[in-house]
């Protein structure tokens, strides 16, 4: 299994860990306190531990960088539907009218957060629909 | 459907049954991306189709070819 499918998989574990977290966490603490729960990503720092070479095997060839390639642009295309054609257009629109023109100090970190989590998201989806289309039924 | 078709199969087993991961490690790449150009999924770049060539010993031409020519 090829490290960057491993990588796509790791993250979107990591993903659905985070969302149980914070949904068991916002039961207890309520909303805002459970978002303490988003600290799991740090655990996505260990993804370079993937990479570590087993043998001769290659780790990483021509293609892996292509489908990396392709991920990370379709990361960002959505990065920018999801928060630029949304909160500069919609989002300032609709809140406009409730005399709030401008987003919170509050949520703009969070909108930073949800960007990398799009990003990334977006990008570990790519990357596993690729391996899948060009290695169908073996899963890499 | 590829444009490019491949002899890599047959060439693998003209040469004493050589496997994926042999023909892998031999022209530096991954076993999977052996089975994806093997299967007509993934086209590989110039060099590599010459390292293929290299490999076998023989022209790129023979191990990938358009689909019109081999027909």
């Amino acid at each position: 299994m090829p490290p960057l499918y491993k990588e796509g998989i790791y993250w979107l574990v990591l993903l659905a860990l985070v969302a149980a977290a914070y949904l068991v966490l916002m039961i207890f603490i309520g909303p805002i306190r459970a978002m303490g729960a988003f600290g799991l990503f740090g655990l996505a720092g260990l993804q370079p531990l993937l990479y570590r070479k087993h043998g001769k095997a290659v780790v990483w060839d021509e293609r892996d960088t292509l489908i990396n390639y392709r991920a990370i642009i379709a990361g960002y295309g959505v990065l920018w539907l999801v928060f630029t054609l949304v909160p500069m257009s919609v989002w300032a629109f609709v809140y406009s009218f409730e005399g709030h023109s401008m987003i919170s100090v509050q949520i703009l970190p969070n909108l930073v957060m949800g960007g990398f989590i799009v990003i990334a998201t977006t990008r570990a989806v790519a990357i596993v629909v690729q391996y899948r289309l060009q290695n169908p039924g073996k899963g890499e | 459907m590829p444009a490019i078709t491949n002899q890599i199969r047959r060439l693998r087993f003209e040469h004493g049954e050589m496997t994926q991961q042999d023909l892998a490690e031999r022209i530096g790449v991954a076993r999977q991306t052996i089975i994806a150009i093997e299967g007509g999924k993934y086209t590989p770049s110039l060099e590599l189709a010459f390292r293929f060539g290299r490999a076998f010993g023989v022209g790129v031409e023979d191990v990938f070819r358009w689909k019109e020519d081999s027909q």
